[in-house]
């Protein structure tokens, strides 16, 4: 386990706790709001980290994470309009609860559930840091081609609906990435003459564009959001004795199980949060309880989608394969401020790990208190009309794109990529391929090479190589993974996870 | 011709211009592949994933949308913002794409006026004081 007094300086650093309380801020609105998913929250937020240091970059973009997640909670109670998909199993207990009159109750739960699910969650990635940070040894051009594989095979299960579809979109993101010098020869490819193409293509404002100019597109399509009935109480947030003591099995079992669901890559805290509310049921003296009000339902839901934040932090930052959307932009964020996430990250920066572990308890412990306290701030938010958030949104994303670089091409590559961002959406094409595959092609690519140079063109070097065998495997098996999981996990009262954007 | 069908033709055409694009790259030497061969197989992949698309169902017509009208105008608004952005400055530019985007969306005169200068205002202040940022 590393270092357990590299938490005290972020812990005790009054900046440190500003810089999260502005993500959590943020991560309310965008959490809130039904609609406004916190992968949109992160990637509008991410060029404005570029002015401050790494740390203090992360304290915003994980206060921003966690409070969307904890936060897309809110409306799946009150409105039975989930926040974010991570929520939708929040609806299903959340909702009847709320409409007995016990909304108070539910929005505690949730707050009570977030803190817990991501405190277990974080005692994992602390404890997974160290051999992760072994690991780092043997890596090489081989593994880390295998291990961008391995990132690139989780494209089938971010894909929603079409895998056919998801599949084009990785491709095309492939082919983004490949734009530019070539990392080897430094042999232009696609620049068609053009300076600013050098480079590539800018990663940040492409993902502003796909995540908040085409959301925002998106939302203008789509039908109106549900108003909130003035008449809900919010009172009485927390739990009686009697009522408390049952729930603690299921937080443990629902955090344990968000926790599984976010250390594999591509299953999002939608997944983990259906599937541990369905885990519950199967554990409960009172089964029949749930869909109508169970409160077992609700801790299992709320536990499971946000124990998985730490779960999948373990991929994100051990193998720098995210499992998702929003980890996509939190490692393009990392990489905006020079950081690469993988296992030399774990080796080189013991403390940043350690402070993203600190980041996320401060981040969790303030929405805590937000969610127990603010909860007539967070009914009122949900009073806010979507078109002044739509201006907001729009402005910001293009003044944030502009701002990075101070290069008016970036505004236009954010306008393209929100352009047919939108219009692709409208058509069932997923955008998470594409920005995962913009993200590890130029990883793949350039250590596919390096590692053929090395072998002196043996693709065996691929194969004979454990870790590399390993992660190649743990890629075929994510691809085939599919076929299996929908006999295995088809329960007729279950609806099917989103595959959607967190 | 609409969805999947007349995306798989864009994206078959695409992949056919990457191809042609890669004939003049330089080849690999020492069984190093060059700086084609991953374009290539990425063109080839999308040709097979393209031909799958275009025997894919086509869906009906898009259903009518909310905002349907308002969303071509937005689009046409982003270009012009983009089209315009070093030509008048940023606060005024900004202020009026918004306030044109608040009616556009169905805001009242008073709301969208009022909405508009201030988060114009404000992200003029965040950017150029908060940021350092000149356009």
């Amino acid at each position: 386990m590393p270092d357990l007094l590299l938490l005290l300086p972020p812990l005790l650093s009054p900046d440190a706790w500003l810089y999260v309380f502005v993500g959590v801020g943020l991560g309310v609105l965008f959490g809130s709001l039904p609609g406004f998913t916190a992968t949109m929250g992160l990637a509008v937020l991410t060029p404005f980290t570029f002015w401050v240091e790494p740390d203090q970059a992360m304290a915003m973009l994980l206060g921003l994470l966690v409070s969307a997640i904890f936060s897309g909670g809110v409306p799946a109670i009150l409105l039975n309009t989930p926040g974010t998909p991570a929520s939708i199993a929040m609806t299903w207990d959340g909702y009847p609860l709320a409409r007995q009159g016990r909304a108070g109750l539910a929005l505690g739960l949730n707050a009570i559930g977030a803190f817990f699910g991501i405190f277990l969650s974080l005692v994992v990635l602390l404890v997974a840091a160290l051999p992760l940070s072994g690991l780092a040894l043997r890596f090489g051009p081989a593994e880390y081609f295998a291990v961008a594989v391995f990132g690139l095979s989780t494209i089938v299960g971010v894909s929603g609906g079409s895998m056919l579809k998801g599949l084009a979109m990785g491709i095309v993101g492939l082919l983004l990435a490949v734009i530019g010098l070539d990392s080897i020869t430094g042999y232009p490819r696609f620049t068609f003459g053009q300076p600013e193409l050098l480079d590539g293509v800018s990663f940040i404002p492409v993902m502003v564009g796909l995540f908040g100019i085409a959301e925002v597109l998106t939302q203008m399509a789509g039908p109106a959001r549900q108003q909130l009935d003035a008449s809900t109480q919010t009172s009485g947030m927390l739990p009686t004795l009697a009522e408390a003591r049952p729930l603690v099995s299921h937080a443990i079992r629902g955090s344990l199980m968000g926790i599984w669901i976010g250390v594999m890559p591509a299953a999002g805290a939608d997944v983990g949060a259906i599937l541990a509310w369905d885990q519950s049921r199967r554990f409960s003296r009172t089964p029949e309880a749930f869909g109508k009000g169970s409160l077992e339902g609700v801790i299992a839901a709320t536990t499971g989608a946000n124990a998985g934040i730490g779960g999948s932090l373990v991929t994100t930052l051990a193998l720098g394969v995210p499992g998702d959307s929003a980890g996509a932009v939190l490692i393009g964020a990392l990489l905006m401020h020079g950081l690469q996430p993988g296992p030399l990250l774990f080796r080189n920066r013991p403390d940043l790990v350690v402070t993203i572990v600190a980041l996320v308890f401060m981040a969790s412990l303030i929405t805590l208190v937000w969610g127990l306290l603010g909860a007539r701030v967070l009914t009122n938010i949900l009073r806010i009309r979507d078109q002044y958030l739509w201006g907001t949104v729009l402005a910001v994303s293009l003044g944030g794109s502009y701002a990075l670089n101070q290069s008016t091409g970036d505004v236009w590559t954010a306008v393209t990529a929100g352009i047919l961002g939108f219009l692709l959406r409208q058509h069932g094409f997923p955008m998470g391929p594409l920005v995962l595959a913009l993200i590890l092609g130029p990883m793949a690519e350039s250590n596919l090479r390096r590692a053929l140079a090395l072998s002196e063109g043996d693709i065996s070097v691929f194969v004979t190589r454990p870790l590399s065998l390993l992660f190649l495997v743990l890629a075929a098996l994510t691809l085939l993974w599919p076929l299996f999981s929908r006999k295995k996990h088809s329960h007729p009262d279950l609806p099917a996870a989103t595959g959607a954007d967190l | 011709m609409r969805g999947p069908r007349a995306a798989a033709i864009v994206l078959l055409v695409l992949a056919a211009s990457v191809l042609l694009a890669t004939i003049g790259y330089p080849p690999g030497n020492n069984g190093v592949p060059g700086p084609a061969l991953v374009p290539r197989v990425l063109g080839l992949a999308l040709v097979l994933v393209g031909c799958l698309l275009v025997r894919t169902p086509g869906q009906g017509a898009v259903p009518r949308v909310r905002h349907h009208l308002a969303i071509p105008a937005t689009i046409l608004l982003l270009l012009l913002y983009a089209l315009l952005w070093r030509v008048v400055p940023f606060g005024v530019l900004t202020g009026v794409i918004l306030l044109t985007f608040l009616r556009l969306t169905g805001v009242r005169w008073t709301g969208a006026t009022i909405a508009a200068v201030l988060m114009a205002a404000a992200l003029q202040t965040l950017f150029e004081r908060g940021l350092g940022v000149r356009f």
